[in-house]
This record gives C-alpha cells, structure tokens and sequence, in this order.
C-alpha cells in the first residue's frame, strides 16, 4: 500500500476517530476545546470580575487561581487533574481520561480567558457605568449588562486567539490516553509493523490538519466579531 | 523529610530540573534569535522573503508544539534509509560526545526537541516583534542612519531593542509558555524535570506527592523567569536609550 | 505578592495533605460481603492481559481471571477501567477493592498498596533488532530502552553490577510505541520489559525479536488496598481456590499454552497453597 492510499485510509481514524471509541481523532480535539472554552469563559468571567473587584476577599483567590494554573504546564494540570478527580463521579459521569481532560481544559482556559476580562472590565470608560447608575440599574445590573458586554467586546480579538490557541494545546491529552487527533496518529502508526516506515506522511497530515482547523477557526472567529462588532479589528486575518 | 521524597528521588528530580533549566535557556535565546529573523523577514522588501517568512511563520504557530517534536525527533530520521539511519543521527562522534558531556542518553531526541521548541517559540515571536518593530517611530531610525549607523548595528542598536521592549508583555508571555512546554519534550525521552517525576510515580506508586511537589517547582521556575525578564527589560531595554 | 504566595502554599499543601488517606476500621471484606459485588480496577491498554479488541470487547487473560475471582469468591464483578496511575489511586481511595493490572511487586509499592501472592510469573528480557544479540549479557554497557520508573531499571543495573559487567546507558520512555520506534530508528540497542509486553508489542514484526533469558523474574500480585489482612487473607484464599479447583490454568492455557493462544508464553511458576 503506497503512502496516499495509507493515509487516505486512515483518515476515519484521525478525523472522527476509532470504530467504538468515537467520537476521537479531530473531532474530539475540537470538542474538547469547544467545550471547555465555554464554560471556561463563563468562569472566566467570574474570575475577570473577581480580580478587578476593589475587594482583597475577591482578587486574591481569583489572582491565585490564575497565576496558579497558568504557572504549571498542562501537561501536568491533566495529570494532576486526572489524579484527584477520577475517583470522583461528577454528575452522573465516570472519571474516564476524557473527563479528566475537560475538567483541566476547562480550568486552563477560565485561568487564560481572566486576564483579558479583568483588563477589558478595567478599561470600561467610567461615563458609560455612570449612566448606567443614574438609569437606575443595579451594581450586578450593571456588570452583566453594561460593563461584562463591553470588557468582552474590547477584548474579543485576544480572546478568540486565544481560544484557538487552546485548540492547538488539546494535543497534550495524549498523555492521558484521551483518543485525540495526536493520540489517533500514534495508535494508527502502531497499528501495524508496515506502518512503522510511514511516520513523515502521517505527521505531515497531523499537522496540516492542525493547521486547516486552525485556520478555520481564525476565519470563523473573525467572521463572528465582525457580526458583533461591526468591524475588523486591525488583528491580521492570519491564522493564531 | 516526607517518607516517599528519599534522597534518590530527590536527587533524580534535582537532575531533571537543571536539564529543564539548561532546555529552557538554549529555547529562549534561539527563540528570540528565530522570531528576531522571522520578523525583519516579514519587512523586508524582497517579496520571496517576506512570503517564507510569512509561510513559516503560518505552519509553525499553527501546529501544536508536541507534534512538533515527535515529528523531529521521529519522523526525521526516517529521511534516511534504515542502514544509515543510526550513523547518521544516533551513533556517531558528534552524538557519542555530547552523551558523554551532558548525561543526556539519546542526544539526538534532547536536539529534535529543542529544534521544535525554537522554531513554535520563535514563529510567535516573529509575529509579535513585527508588531513591536512597526511601533518604532521612523524618526528613530532615519537619525540613527545619518549618524552612520549600518544596517547591521541599526537593528542590533536599535531596532530591535526597541521592538522587544514595546511587545515585551506578550515576549515574556511566549518565554514563559515555552519553559513550560520544555515538559512535553518528555514524550520523546529527554531527561528533563516532567520526565523525571514520571519515573519517581511509577516506581513509588505515589502520584499526588510527586504531582504536587512537581507542580510547586514549575511554579518557582515561572516566577524566576518572570522575575529575570523583568530585570532584562528595565536594564539591558532601557539602558539602551540614548 | 506575598499574599499570593500564602495562598499558594495553603492550596498545594491541601494537596500534598489529601495523600495521606484516612484509615477506617472496616474491612474491605465486609464491604463486599455486604454489597456482594467486588470492585475490580483492569487495565485496557495492555494486550494480551488486558485490552480492546477490534469489535470493542474488553478482553484479556486479566479480565478472565477478574471475572472467575468474583465468581469463587461468590460475588458480582464490577470491572473498573484504570490506568497506570489509577490502578494505585483508586485502591487508595476505595474506588476499586482489588487491581489486577500487571503490577509487579516491589518494596517500594509495598509502602503505597498491599499485594496478593504471585499469580503470574514472567521475566524481564530484551526486544532487539532481529540477529544483533544473542544473550542479554552481550547488551552490557549499551544503550537501552525502559519504561519510565519500572523495575527493570534497577534490575538491570543490579544484573550488570553483580556480573562485574559495564553498566547500561537507560533510556526511560514513557511511551511504549516512543520506544518502540526508537528501537526500530537505530537510537537503543534493546528495549527491555515484561516478556509479555515485548511479544505482545512486536507481534508479527519480523525485524524484532526476543533475546532469550531474562534478567528479572516478574512476579504480578493483585493490588490490594494497604493494611487489610482480612481481606488481604480474602483475596489470597480465592486465588488459591482457583489454582486447586484447575480454573487458573484452564484461563492460562486459554490464553499462552493452548492451540488459540494469543503468545507463546509457558507457565513460569507454581502459586503457592497455604494448606
């Protein structure tokens, strides 16, 4: 079997995963970042408003959190993750690697996702919260809905890369054995003893796919603050 | 002292650690020395160089770094039919010494991974010094090449110098990001701190210890880097000013 | 900045705190009695003892004997996927009540789990290049491949030292197909580990092959939650009812000896019987 045939073959395997363990390959690798920079954001707002908060209570945790989880490799937060966590049924789900690894992504990306929400919050122009007030809005009135909206419009263009930029890190799961993109080539390179020759087309398919995605991702952010915002940023179309 | 930290582990983590050092010191300088090239590469005006710089820049930010190793450290030798593949890469005089000078078993695998660290590093880094390049007034450069300065010396004096200290938030954010993915090189056996602390949870069957302690130390690490890059900016940056 | 530090140390010294486990009074034995279910952790990642075949059936001699265990003893089996590290954590914290996942004992281990008597036995040799080695001695001094932290690191380097022989250059992967490629690539000599895992690696691959011998009998026992001699005393019981009752080798065959054996592997030891 030449080079093309055995990668044109393999794709199934690289793109949504292996027969009984789908979904894997890309398909997961992007799940896996969907999800938890979702609900990564959402914490991340939190932590945002905790960090700019004027109370020591607030910003001290919240900075801890962050300078905590960004400080140690991901690699090892999903080992450490996978470690505490995966004896615990959370919700109703087992402490598969998958789940180990949603949890660390989620936690990566509320901790990368903070900063950028705490500068966009601090940057909200004081006129636009005082008219809030003087409308009669509340202090938690005002954060969702003036000052949160605004922090994360100013921000979008940093945060979308940086959503990408998780993406591309999903490929550290493999160290948990969570079925990825990255641990998909490897398992198919083991597959069998033929393929042992074949390490260069299948990694330069690896990364081109990684690349594609990446650069499909950046397109689509860009699509989408051009909708919420009204205009390009001056950020380069290139991909993250 | 803790009864599962003995002095063997401790001294093994301790061997990992400075490999983790040594990893990140050689990372950052080719890092900077890459993404200072990529980025007056993006500028210049021969359109061929701008679009490899352009196009290096693309694939190396894109594909993740630990694919990027592997990709090194085992894809590459396979460029070389299997009979000549161990003189070439694994057994000869260059890497026989190189074993012997720093511990390192596999030479080749610590080289692949470090190549693939500077070229994700310095393919970010290229992009964030153009940003910083385009923030130096043109002022400063034309008065810098009145008074005789040649090209060389005007991005080595200046130039540069400049773009770092502009971007330097989002450069010391990148370094501190590749010390830390000094942890993937790991997968492809290079002696480094991550690696140690695998080997010490397997044989003591003790996983939070180790991942803690370990984590403590990662933590120190980017707290020192942070540290020393802060000092670099304000002195060696700033000094620079006339 | 010192403040954060505070915090920092508070939260990781949690960390370091939740590994000291809690002891409790109650057996793991009158847990199962009670519950009539044993809680087995097996790994998945592991052929042949332990696997995933092509139609998605978790298979293996492990899981074999994980299943007749349960039925000696008189009770329900619940099969718990683990991993290299979880197949000691979740003892730890009671998620499974026993681990069958090829863990060989070691003093070190001993101080984390408790294990059963043997009841499986191997040895430890080396994959090489098909014709470069005919015996383990002649890997003296070269570089080699070893799973990060397993005990076939200090065993052989305790082999060579005890021979007067040079010691070995070790090269620890921490994963299997790494160091497989990089046996293949030219870049170690040998990879050595449990007999098992390097047949079962370099199954069908003409280009590798076995070094006969061995430089560490292996001895598997099934993980057990540390000081609990009831069910400790439980569990070795069982598997010497099996042994009697001819179950064990009837799986054994199944697996290494028989006409559809999946590797060549013949019975390395006798398990011993407290009368």
């Amino acid at each position: 079997m030449d080079d093309v045939t055995f990668i044109w073959r393999s794709l199934p395997e690289l793109l949504i995963g292996f027969p009984g363990h789908r979904p894997g390959g890309m398909l997961l690798s992007i799940l896996l970042a969907g999800v938890s920079v979702s609900v990564g954001g959402v914490l991340a707002a939190g932590f945002g408003t905790m960090s700019a908060s004027g109370q020591r209570a607030l910003r001290l945790p919240a900075t801890a959190f962050v300078w905590i989880i960004r400080g140690v490799p991901l690699i090892l937060l999903l080992l450490l993750v996978h470690n505490i966590s995966s004896s615990a049924a959370l919700l109703g789900t087992e402490g598969t690697p998958t789940r180990s690894a949603l949890i660390a992504l989620t936690l990566y990306s509320a901790a990368y996702f903070a900063d950028p929400i705490r500068a966009g919050l601090q940057s909200v122009p004081p006129q636009l919260i005082e008219d809030a007030t003087l409308l009669g809005s509340s202090r938690s009135h005002t954060l969702t809905y003036v000052r949160l909206p605004f922090a994360i419009r100013s921000m979008f263009p940093g945060l979308t890369t940086q959503a990408v930029t998780i993406f591309k890190d999903t490929s550290v799961v493999v160290v948990i054995g969570v079925a990825d993109l990255t641990t998909n080539a490897q398992l198919v390179l083991g597959a069998d003893v033929a393929n042992s020759d074949r390490w260069i087309p299948l990694y330069l398919t690896v990364g081109a796919l990684y690349f594609i995605a990446a650069l499909v991702l950046t397109k689509l952010a860009s699509a989408w603050e051009l909708r919420l915002i009204g205009r390009r940023s001056s950020l380069d179309v290139r991909p993250a | 002292m803790a009864n599962w930290l003995t002095r063997e582990a401790l001294e093994r983590l301790v061997d990992g650690l400075v490999v983790t050092v040594g990893l990140t010191i050689v990372t950052t300088f080719g890092a900077l020395l890459l993404g200072g090239i990529l980025a007056s590469g993006r500028r210049s005006r021969s359109r061929a160089i701008r679009r490899a710089s352009g196009a290096f820049v693309d694939v190396f930010r894109n594909v993740p770094a630990l694919v990027l190793i592997i990709f090194f450290a085992f894809a590459v030798p396979t460029t070389v039919p299997q009979s000549d593949r161990a003189a070439v890469f694994f057994d000869n005089w260059l890497w026989n010494n190189l074993d012997g000078l720093t511990g390192v078993p596999i030479p080749y695998y610590a080289v692949a991974a470090a190549a693939a660290l500077i070229a994700n590093a310095g393919a970010h880094l290229g992009e964030v010094i153009r940003g910083g390049l385009s923030t130096i007034p043109a002022e400063e450069i034309e008065s810098a090449r009145l008074l005789g300065a040649g090209r060389f010396r005007l991005w080595w004096s200046v130039a540069f110098p400049g773009a770092l200290r502009s971007s330097f938030p989002a450069v010391s954010s990148r370094l501190i990001h590749n010390m830390k993915n000094t942890a993937l090189a790991s997968f492809v056996a290079v002696p480094e701190l991550f690696h140690s602390m695998q080997g010490e949870i397997t044989r003591s069957f003790r996983a939070t210890e180790f991942l803690a302690l370990v984590a403590l130390i990662y933590l120190g690490l980017a707290a020192a880097f942070s540290m020393t890059l802060q000092r670099v900016e304000t002195h060696l940056l700033r000094g620079r000013r006339g | 900045m010192k403040k954060i530090h505070l915090i920092t140390l508070l939260l990781v010294t949690s960390l370091l705190a939740v590994s000291c486990g809690s002891e409790s009074a109650t057996s793991v034995s009158d847990i199962v009695s009670e519950s009539a279910t044993v809680k087995i952790g097996v790994r998945n990642d592991n052929p042949p003892l332990s696997f995933v075949d092509e139609a998605g059936n978790w298979v293996g001699f492990d899981v074999d004997l994980a299943r007749a265990f349960a039925t000696e003893l008189g009770v329900e089996p619940e099969l718990v996927v683990v991993d290299g590290t979880t197949r000691i954590s979740f003892l730890q914290d009671g998620t499974v009540d026993m681990s069958v996942a090829s863990m060989n004992h070691t003093r070190d281990r001993d101080e984390a789990i408790d294990f059963s008597i043997t009841y499986f036995w191997d040895n430890q040799s080396f994959l090489v290049r098909t014709g470069e080695f005919t015996s383990i001695e002649e890997l003296a001094g070269a570089t080699v491949a070893a799973n990060a932290g397993s005990s076939t690191i200090a065993s052989w380097t305790d082999y060579l030292a005890h021979r007067g022989l040079p010691g070995p250059e070790i090269v620890e992967f921490s994963d299997k197909l790494a160091a497989m490629e990089a046996l293949r690539a030219g870049a170690v000599d040998g990879y050595t580990e449990d007999n098992i895992t390097l047949l079962a690696l370099a199954a069908g691959d003409p280009s590798l092959e076995l070094v006969p011998g061995g430089h560490n009998p292996v001895q598997f026992g099934v993980g057990v939650p540390v000081d609990d001699s009831r069910w400790r005393d439980q569990v070795n019981f069982t598997l010497q009812g099996l042994w009697t009752s001819g179950t064990f080798l009837e799986i054994y065959e199944k697996w290494f000896v028989g006409e559809a054996r999946v590797l060549d592997l013949p019975l390395g030891g006798e398990m011993e019987i407290w009368p």
